[in-house]
């Protein structure tokens, strides 16, 4: 019994230690606007992959395919982070496009646990996000809509790495966009 | 014995007739708004929301139809419903990363695979006494049981491998490589083939149930997740998680026949008795999709919780 019991420690000390992508539950977002402007100049203004200058934040963007699938590109924001995505699917037809985080720089190093654990610039994990741009008549409805995991991959995450901050920060980021997005297209 | 249960039948429907039923039900677990809807297969309607706290992700249906089992991952076990009450009746702890399950075709016996100890338990369906705990590879996921009764199949997502168990004395007989991150997993109706879907390398593998030998590797879309045969074996339907899509492949010549379009990020998915329609659980919409298996189109969109991922099988029989 006391050999099972050690055992069982063993293998919760090694389930702790390894990182796993599946283990907390998957988070959503999902922000939409109205804008005042037709849908084929509000596309106009998000359809370039290599330009992301419609977010606020966002200092420069480049992408190493432009706007074919598979394209990377980097986002290097005003606090000279970077966020590294792939684009996963482009389709001028519905005025849509998708992609997925791959890389992003550390925002802050935090001591939790007694680990030392790396926050990303913007706290999620496996993060894959759409926008798309719906015509409405004279007017135009976008939607944005993400789906990730929180930063920490553990149990007991930090409260930097936590579902809560992982839904402010990209909930944030999404309306921010959509406004920006908005007084763009409606000048 | 027809007789009697036509009688006992009778006497049900006098006493408690709300609780009885005659169509297939679709069970669909909604993790982010921490529910279970119960769909009428007949009428493509909600009849039923069960609250169900941790996170419900997978699910398992007996074979008699009258109960099913919700994997809480954040409860660190399972919940019991009973689908004739259409009720949560009792929860059981199993393990901290409790997520796929499944129950064996004889209805005896639940596995519960632990996504963190790397091991599936094996429980009675009555008692729910842990009969024996089975160490497998990395993260189990997937759990498919053959018509006999006698293997166990589990997808080991962190490992890139699938293990066959034997069920009679609980060792694992072979593990075998398969594409990145195996997820769901599903054996055809006669137990001779074993398909995975592989999240990370957008594929399926197809597997001799038997031998383990890795048939064939089928391109499919974006984050493949689970899979279903209908047409009598004939089409395996996959979703695609990130393309919002479900890949239709003819089992024969093992090519993609058809993409339909689903709601937002697809994830559990299931045949319905009738082997025609097909189920499938949107995550992101929370809406679950009724594919027509034969024309290849979506005949309906049911509007069902947040979060609905409905990972297992998840259609009683009956």
């Amino acid at each position: 019994m006391k050999k099972i019991m050690f055992t069982g420690l063993l293998v919760s000390f090694f389930a702790m230690s390894t990182v796993y992508a599946h283990g907390p539950v998957r988070q959503k977002a999902e922000e939409e606007i109205t804008i005042n402007a037709p849908a084929i100049k509000v596309w106009g203004i998000i359809n370039n992959y290599d330009d992301m200058s419609w977010l606020p934040g966002v200092k420069s963007t480049t992408a190493n395919k432009g706007n074919s699938k598979g394209s990377v590109r980097v986002i290097t924001l005003d606090n000279g982070g970077t966020i590294t995505e792939e684009l996963k699917k482009y389709d001028e037809s519905s005025m849509s496009y998708s992609y997925k985080i791959t890389d992003m720089s550390v925002a802050k190093t935090i001591n939790h646990a007694g680990v030392d654990e790396k926050v990303p610039v913007l706290p999620v994990d496996n993060y894959a996000a759409s926008i798309e741009v719906e015509s409405k008549g004279d007017t135009s409805v976008v939607a944005w809509k993400a789906a990730y995991y929180r930063a920490y991959m553990n149990n007991n995450p930090p409260a930097e790495m936590n579902e809560e901050a992982a839904n402010t920060a990209v909930t944030t980021l999404l309306k921010s966009g959509l406004t920006n997005l908005k007084m763009l297209a409606e000048k | 014995m027809l007789k009697t249960n036509a009688v006992v039948f009778g006497l049900l429907l006098l006493a408690a007739s709300t609780f009885v039923r005659a169509n297939a039900l679709a069970v669909v677990t909604n993790q982010l708004s921490e529910s279970v809807s119960l769909i009428d297969t007949d009428s493509r309607q909600v009849i039923a929301t069960i609250p169900v706290p941790g996170k419900p992700a997978g699910v398992a249906v007996t074979p008699d139809g009258k109960r099913c089992f919700i994997s809480t991952p954040e409860a660190e076990g399972f919940a019991v419903i009973d689908l004739m009450q259409r009720k949560l009746v009792q929860t059981v702890n199993v393990g901290p990363g409790a997520l796929g399950i499944a129950v064996s075709p004889d209805g005896h016996k639940l596995f519960v695979a632990d996504w963190y100890h790397n091991s599936v338990a094996v429980l009675d369906t009555h008692e729910f006494k842990r009969l024996t705990t089975i160490n497998v590879g990395e993260s189990p996921s997937g759990l498919a049981i053959s018509p006999n009764n006698r293997w166990l199949y589990v997808a080991n997502r962190m490992s890139d491998s699938v293990s066959k168990i034997d069920l009679a004395d609980y060792h694992v007989t072979k593990t075998v490589s398969v594409g990145k991150h195996p997820f769901g997993i599903t054996l055809d109706s006669s137990g001779l083939k074993l398909y995975t879907a592989n999240v990370q390398s957008d594929d399926v593998t197809v597997l001799d149930a038997t031998t383990m030998a890795v048939l064939a590797t089928v391109k499919v879309n974006l984050l493949p997740y689970a899979a279903t045969l209908a047409l009598n074996d004939s089409r395996l339907f996959v979703t695609n998680q990130d393309d919002g899509s479900v890949s239709v492949i003819d089992t024969d010549t093992l090519k993609e026949i058809a993409l339909l379009n689903v709601g937002d990020k697809p994830e559990g998915i299931d045949t319905h008795p009738n082997d025609r329609s097909v189920y499938v659980a949107n995550w992101f919409d929370g809406t679950v999709s009724v594919v027509d298996a034969k024309q290849l189109k979506v005949i309906d969109t049911i509007k069902t919780g947040e979060g609905s991922r409905a990972f297992g099988r998840f259609i009683t029989t009956h």
